[in-house]
């Protein structure tokens, strides 16, 4: 039915006839993928079929589940900044996208999904498996379409790949009714690089610039917040430069980790609910706040009415629509991180802030000796979460990409992992996704082989994404994974005992033997019950060539502290639980 | 083909009529911001009408704002439509509704404008029975109330108006006497009272 790949290639390409799914492969080819993450059924069928003739140029992992593709595409654009492409059938498949669609929304990861869809005269009939995927995806997407015709094709994706990766990142999805992709189509691609009034850049006012830098030389308690945007932005150097030369704290999201070195000097720690206690208690008491790609939500700002009370805001965001969404700005920088701080550099003065910046080494002292020294170098029964991701930290020398699922072990991972890498944090924050981890650390892996991947999941989260143990074991992917075994759903189980009186309800876990799963699909797999056991059982890990299962048994009731409880400023926060 | 392109250019040369200019809620008007609800009416451009429809919908709907009023259609420029939105909200909460409606890929711009800044128009259609004439004065009321009669059919008569919602309403309790067969509205449509865009604006519409 098709010609093959190679005698299309000798046709002057303006005059290409192919299939809709050919132009589907033949755009993503030009969109220089090499990598899909998919699985197949009946509307995306002719894609499948093309596909079988262009295995050598790119290559297609099979998930287990198409939420699956959806975090293994996300864990491949997070480390590589590239757009991470799905392959979804219609109905079942695509609803199955729906969860990794809101989590690349929320955390700004440029994703783009393809789905098969019903024939364009059986749309609107309830047709087998057919689902309105354009509406149901309208509030987590940054943009969808639906094609009817091959000939669209082309231009649909070239679209897609702009908007999924310029501007603020997000997913797209492409939804191509049946007869699209049986149809045939004259193939000539082109970049796009405008869509109608979309404007990706927006650039700072000159004005504001002066506003901003004249504000930042005559602060006396400044401080930064450092997001995601920066890493997005590919600002890291830039933004290095900036805090060197202003003389800046800086406390970071927790997506912003890995933005800047864990163990730069002006490095204070990371912000909001779990954060740590110095650039918490302290961020009311700064007078001008610069806060570069993020977004002020509210995991990071505790109670708005309360939060960054003494500070003129300087805000950094391309966003327009997060100016003075969560938190008013008095100056705001619009634009591409980079850009702005290209810009700023040369207007700012050189300076230190020596008072300001004690008050968080003192601040370091007091949460060190309330909580991270019990944390990371335990003396209970039981092996503590932190204590397992600092003996990660050095044994990897800060160099691995983390990737995380979602609860406490998340919390305890972006406290004590000490990052020296950049580009090099993975992890739900927007959508709080469980079951991300498995996926994402695979997708992630696959991107970039040179340093290790290590992916801290609990019980709980493990076992809604478990089935991707398969891809990992097959594709031989050496993801380390730690499992922190704490036989609760524990972060809801934190919640319950400190804000429901202790009343569990249904956080208790019944497990199976990890092990004998991790095995049972491949993996090598190993326990730890005791610390004596502890470092040895990692280093058989790291030493490990192929994909690896540590599961780890932590203290069963062990809480996350410091912690902002719901509803209260940050500066309220608390070192331990009150008795 | 680049419609916002396009659109300027008949812009410049028929300014006066789409103005959408006026009381754009610039970014650091926090001194001046209202926290009392009032009315606002959207006036949005876009670059095509069913494909962005249900997106700038769920910017109402996802913040449980209730619309008083949704009006679209094509401007004089093919290919680019206008939507109107009037509803009642705080100056802070318009802003954000605005900046979120701009966010849409699809959206040239987005206005946020103050009652006092717009011309608001509705229009109104009732089908009258012919059968109680005998109760006052049709035609009376019917000039008074500024209206006209479209069509005179054997058992009823047409007739529209144009006006402010609260006129068109006032009209049909009138004619109520009379037996109102059938009454249907537009939804408002609206102008911005300055003549010109701003140079910023006519800059931003560019879409550059
Ligand atoms: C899909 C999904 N369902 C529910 C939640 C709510 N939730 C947040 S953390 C958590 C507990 C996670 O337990 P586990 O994976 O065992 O990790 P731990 O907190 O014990 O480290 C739950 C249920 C969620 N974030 N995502």
């Amino acid at each position: 039915m098709q010609s093959s790949p190679q005698a299309l290639s000798a046709i002057p390409p303006e005059k290409r006839i192919v299939s809709g799914s050919e132009a589907v492969i033949l755009s993503l080819l030009e969109e220089n993928v090499d990598t899909i993450f998919g699985y197949p059924g009946g509307a995306i069928m002719p894609v499948y079929d093309a596909l079988y003739d262009f295995q050598d140029q790119i290559r297609h992992i099979l998930m287990r589940h198409e939420q699956g593709a959806t975090h293994a595409a996300q864990g491949y654009s997070r480390v590589t900044r590239k757009v991470g492409v799905c392959l979804a059938t219609s109905g079942p498949g695509a609803t199955n996208l729906v969860t990794g669609i809101a989590d690349a929304m929320m955390d700004s990861t440029p994703m783009v999904c393809i789905t098969g869809q019903v024939a364009s005269h059986l749309l609107g009939t309830d047709a087998f498996q057919e689902t309105d995927v354009i509406s149901m995806t309208i509030g987590i997407t940054k943009w969808n379409y639906q094609v009817t015709r091959a000939e669209e094709i082309p231009l649909a994706i070239a679209k897609a790949f702009f908007i999924a990766n310029s501007g603020r990142p997000g997913p797209v999805i492409i939804d191509i009714c049946k007869d699209a992709l049986l149809g045939s189509t004259e193939f000539e691609y082109e970049h796009v690089t405008k869509v109608g009034a979309y404007t990706p850049l927006p650039v700072a006012s000159k004005q504001n610039l002066q506003e901003a830098a004249d504000l930042l030389n005559t602060a006396q308690r400044p401080y930064c917040l450092l997001g995601h945007g920066v890493m997005i932005a590919g600002a890291q150097d830039l933004f290095k430069e900036f805090i060197e030369k202003t003389g800046i704290p800086v406390g970071s999201t927790m997506q912003g980790l890995s933005a800047l070195p864990s163990d730069h000097p002006l490095h204070t720690g990371m912000l909001g609910m779990h954060g740590n206690y110095g650039p918490n208690i302290l961020s009311n008491k700064a007078d001008v706040v610069i806060a570069i790609g993020m977004r002020f939500d509210d995991r990071v700002t505790g109670d708005v009415k309360r939060y960054l009370t003494d500070a003129q805001v300087i805000h950094v965001e391309i966003d327009p629509a997060e100016i003075d969404k969560n938190i008013m700005a008095d100056v705001a920088l619009l634009g591409d991180a980079a850009d702005v701080l290209r810009e700023l550099i040369p207007m700012v003065e050189k300076r230190s802030h020596p008072e300001w910046r004690k008050l968080f080494h003192d601040a370091d002292k007091v949460e060190y000796e309330k909580v991270i020294q019990h944390d990371i170098h335990a003396q209970g029964e039981f092996v503590r979460m932190a204590e397992v991701v600092h003996q990660l930290s050095e044994k990897t020398k800060g160099e691995a990409t983390v990737v995380t699922d979602v609860g406490q072990h998340q919390m305890a991972t972006a406290r004590y992992y000490k990052f020296r890498e950049t580009d090099a944090w993975v992890s739900s924050g927007g959508l709080g996704t469980m079951g991300y981890a498995v996926p994402a650390a695979f997708g992630a892996a696959i991107a970039r082989q040179d340093r290790p991947v290590l992916c801290f999941v609990g019980d709980g989260a493990f076992q809604m994404t478990l089935q991707e143990l398969t891809v990992l074991a097959y594709e031989k992917t050496p993801v380390k994974i730690i499992l922190l075994n704490n036989g609760f759903l524990g972060m809801v189980r934190q919640w319950q005992e400190l804000f429901f009186e202790g009343r569990y309800s249904f956080v208790h876990m019944h497990n199976p033997d990890f092990v004998a799963v991790g095995k049972a699909f491949g993996l090598e797999a190993e326990r730890v019950d005791t610390r004596a056991q502890l470092s040895d059982a990692i280093d058989r890990m790291l030493a490990h060539e192929g994909p690896f299962l540590l599961e780890i048994k932590v203290e069963q009731e062990g809480n996350i502290f410091p912690m902002i409880p719901s509803g209260c400023s940050v500066d309220e926060v608390i070192l331990e639980p009150k008795h | 083909m680049d419609f916002a392109q396009e659109f300027t250019t008949t812009l410049n040369g028929h300014q006066t009529a789409v103005a959408p200019a006026a009381a754009v809620l610039s970014e650091d008007s926090q001194s001046t911001v209202q926290m009392e609800p009032e009315s606002f009416t959207l006036s949005i451009f876009t670059e095509n009408r069913i494909g962005v429809l249900h997106r700038i919908i769920t910017v109402f709907t996802r913040r449980h704002l209730s619309v008083d009023s949704f009006t679209t259609s094509e401007t004089e420029v093919p290919g680019i439509f206008r939507f109107i939105v009037v509803l009642e909200t705080t100056q802070v909460m318009a802003e954000k509704v605005r900046k979120q409606l701009e966010k849409i890929i699809g959206v040239i711009r987005a206005f946020a404008l103050r009652e006092s800044d717009v011309v608001r128009q509705e229009l109104a259609l009732y089908k009258v029975s012919m059968e109680k004439l005998q109760n006052g004065s049709l035609e009376k009321i019917i000039r008074d109330n500024h209206a006209r009669v479209l069509t005179v059919e054997s058992d009823y008569i047409m007739i529209e108006k144009t006006g402010h919602p609260g006129d068109t309403i006032d009209l049909f309790h009138k004619l109520e006497a009379f037996g109102v067969l059938g009454f249907s509205r537009s939804g408002t449509i609206a102008i911005s009272k300055k003549p010109l865009l701003s140079p910023e604006d006519r800059l931003m519409i560019k879409g550059k």
